[in-house]
């Protein structure tokens, strides 16, 4: 169940550190790194833990509605969407997330796909 | 324009602002359309520092000067919008000039904002959330500590995990004690078995269900709906959870609805009896009364001879029939048909001696534990002496089925204000469930024809009838049943008419008696009996007729039936009280059945004396002495 693989991956400290490495592998990049320049990064992985917490059952976060709206000028592409999937799968692996844990939280990633790909408002 | 043409030229097709100034001095050398249009500051100003606000410059000339770059991100306002620009600094020309180049990052910071504006709402609903969490768990807090029922939560294994106060106060123990138990911690094993038992079933059927207990060990509840339920906790599928509710008031309250509905089927059965006897025992008194009054005179005309001997075993046998229906209409109309000042253990002596015989033969050995001193009861000693024998009787045929030693038991002694007598046996008892009906009408135990049921009835009427009790004691060996009977108080004893000597007014002329009776042969017995005592009689069929022979005589002395058809008892002794009320005093009554309401009702107002039919010479001469001698007996 999500709820448990929050307490069971640790909470908040521990997906904290998941995002911060997963935003290492996106600002090294080459496909992705130029949407974050100049972003506060501090704030982005505050907000994106508790976007992937809510994901394994942690406390909600964003609805979708809000995430389209965060998103709708900055002309994200599928393929950069793809990538920043495959980013978080091997992050997650490196942090032994188990297979079907791993899966649970990709397709909640997934799901939101419509909300940030080509989303001009 | 800046000192080169061409550069200017493709500057000027970009779509960011570019500019190139001199450096350190900061004089504008060429700027394009977008740095114009966004910083309009520098349309007039050659100036770089003066037309681009928000750039830390102190911290820009350093970074210059070290690196020869420098980022700002600054914000200026054009058609009415902000715009959010990144404005990069390098030097060029072995650092004599500065090139400024910028990027809208406008799109970004809007991100940025939302994205935080979002966090700060989602942080918002997280502590209402929360707030709301925290008051939910206060309220339910104190809905569990304030609840008057018992509530618990148990895990899989049975393990208490949640109990209210009233769970402590239940198990006489602290939560700390319960916590962590099991119901086997807490009760004795066979009651914990019974609530072990419910539970698995709660947890096979995966449903709520109810039961009422009764634990003997748990004294704040004597009866307790129990409710219990599944809870597929997330980490613990097999929890259970209850309620323990007190239902002793209502369970009272039923037990208490359960008894009166009770007494009354047995009231109901009683009138029912009651009526049924009456009219048998009217429909009796009156030949009974015949065959009583006629013996009577035939063996005083036979005086000396055989036929007199014959006439007076008429009689007796008479007046046995006579005592027989009297006895069941005490069942029926609760009172002593007749009350002398009685010794109980006497009573107990002579049906002891009566049933002698049958309790050595079926070697039973009676053990009597009379208390010395008993203070005299009221009551009528036939009565008395028949519920006696009939416990003693229902003694006896209960130990037949056991093996010696067979054993009674009678004891009297005194219980507060009253006399209790007690007899008990060593046979099988009573089972539980039969206690409450054995006193009931035609509920017997006993094999086809040997039992009528009618017994115990009989003497708890009888009993009753004597404002006493018959109960069965709990007993651990055999059965006990305990009369309890008030003690005789002053000078209420009505004792037996006098013996009225047979010869004492048989020729004495005491004037004219009338007889009201619509039983002819029953007037003519009595009038007859009358004549023997002194008295000239007339007799009527019903009160129309008394009133008429009344115009035409004067009586001294008025013997009325009550029940008659036309004018009756009542109705005549209101005609009397209006037209000749001299006439009251003399008047007694004569009745078969005194159990109607009515009539009791009557004789009870009208104050004067009756006599119950069939009645004997003796009875006749003492009432008639008591009327001729001004008494007014009641």
């Amino acid at each position: 169940m999500a709820s448990s693989l929050f307490e069971k991956y640790g909470g908040f400290s521990e997906v904290r550190k998941v995002i911060s490495d997963f935003y290492d592998g996106v600002l090294s990049d080459d496909m992705l790194s130029h949407h974050f320049e100049g972003v506060n990064m501090h704030r982005l992985i505050d907000h994106q833990t508790r976007m992937i917490s809510s994901f394994l059952g942690g406390p909600a976060f964003l609805t979708n509605e809000q995430l389209a709206a965060a998103h709708r000028r900055l002309t994200i592409t599928h393929l950069e969407f793809d990538r920043l999937g495959k980013i978080m799968d091997d992050t997650l692996q490196s942090h032994d997330f188990a297979g079907e844990d791993r899966q649970a939280v990709l397709d909640q990633i997934e799901d939101t796909r419509p909300f940030i790909v080509g989303n001009s408002g | 324009m800046s000192d080169d043409p061409l550069r200017d030229i493709a500057l000027s097709s970009l779509q960011v602002p570019v500019a190139i100034a001199d450096w350190p001095g900061g004089d504008i050398r060429y700027r394009n359309n977008r740095f114009a249009t966004l910083f309009s500051g520098a349309e007039g100003s050659a100036d770089l520092r003066g037309c681009i606000g928000g750039v830390d410059w102190k911290a820009a000339e350093e970074d210059l000067g070290r690196t020869g770059a420098h980022v700002a991100d600054v914000e200026t306002r054009h058609d009415g919008r902000e715009h959010h620009v990144r404005l990069q600094f390098r030097t060029m020309d072995e650092g004599q000039r500065l090139f400024v180049e910028g990027s809208d990052i406008s799109n970004l910071r809007e991100a940025e904002y939302l994205l935080d504006s979002y966090s700060r709402l989602a942080e918002k609903n997280a502590r209402d959330l929360q707030r709301e969490k925290d008051r939910t768990s206060q309220l339910f807090e104190e809905f569990t500590r304030n609840a008057p029922i018992g509530m618990y939560v148990k895990d899989g294994s049975g393990r208490y995990v949640m109990v209210n106060p009233r769970m402590e106060a239940l198990f006489e123990k602290d939560a700390s004690e319960i916590l962590g138990k099991t119901v086997r911690d807490m009760l004795p094993p066979d009651e914990a078995a019974m609530v072990e038992a419910f539970d698995r079933e709660i947890l096979a059927t995966r449903r709520t269900a109810a039961v009422v207990e009764k634990l003997e060990s748990v004294g704040l509840f004597e009866w307790t709906l129990v409710v219990r339920f599944p809870i597929e906790a997330q980490d613990d599928p097999d929890m259970i959870g209850g309620f323990d509710i007190d239902i002793t008031p209502q369970k009272r309250a039923e037990e208490e609805l359960a008894m009166s509905r009770e007494r009354l089927n047995q009231a109901e059965r009683m009138t029912a009896l009651g009526s049924l006897l009456a009219g048998v025992s009217h429909e009796l008194n009156n030949p009974l009364a015949i065959v009583v009054g006629e013996a009577t005179l035939m063996e005083e005309d036979a005086e000396g001879t055989g036929l007199a001997e014959s006439a007076t075993r008429i009689r007796i046998a008479a007046e046995r029939c006579a005592k027989i229906v009297q006895s069941f209409l005490a069942i029926a109309r609760q009172k002593p048909s007749k009350r002398e000042r009685l010794d109980l253990n006497s009573v107990v002596g002579a049906v002891v001696e009566l049933t002698g015989y049958q309790t050595r033969s079926n070697e039973i050995e009676i053990e009597q534990d009379l208390a010395d001193e008993l203070p005299a009861i009221i009551g009528d000693i036939d009565q008395l002496q028949q519920v006696v024998m009939n416990l003693l009787i229902n003694a006896q045929q209960a130990l037949q089925t056991r093996q010696p030693p067979r054993r009674i038991r009678i004891s009297s002694f005194r219980k507060g204000d009253d006399i209790a007598l007690r007899v008990a046996d060593n046979g099988p008892g009573i089972a539980s469930d039969l206690a409450k009906r054995i006193f009931d009408p035609f509920f017997t135990t006993k094999p086809e024809g040997t039992g009528t049921g009618i017994g115990l009835s009989y003497s708890q009427g009888v009993i009753e009838a004597h404002g006493g009790t018959l109960e069965v004691e709990p007993c651990e060996d055999g059965a006990s049943f305990i009369v309890r009977l008030p003690v005789g108080r002053g000078g209420a004893v009505l004792a037996a008419p006098a013996k009225a000597a047979p010869s004492s007014s048989k020729s004495t002329a005491r004037g004219r008696a009338l007889v009201i009776d619509d039983e002819p042969d029953l007037a003519n017995a009595i009038a007859r009996l009358l004549q023997r005592l002194g008295f000239a009689t007339d007799t009527a069929g019903n009160g129309n007729e008394a009133v008429a022979k009344l115009e035409a005589e004067d009586y001294e002395l008025i013997l009325s039936d009550l029940r008659m058809p036309g004018m009756d008892g009542a109705a005549f002794f209101a005609w009397l009280g209006e037209h000749r009320p001299d006439l009251l005093a003399r008047t007694a009554f004569l009745t078969g059945d005194t159990l109607s309401p009515a009539a009791v009702t009557f004789l009870e107002q009208a104050g004067r004396p009756y006599l119950s039919k069939p009645l004997t010479r003796e009875e006749l001469s003492a009432l008639v002495d008591e009327l001729c001698s001004g008494g007014d007996s009641q």
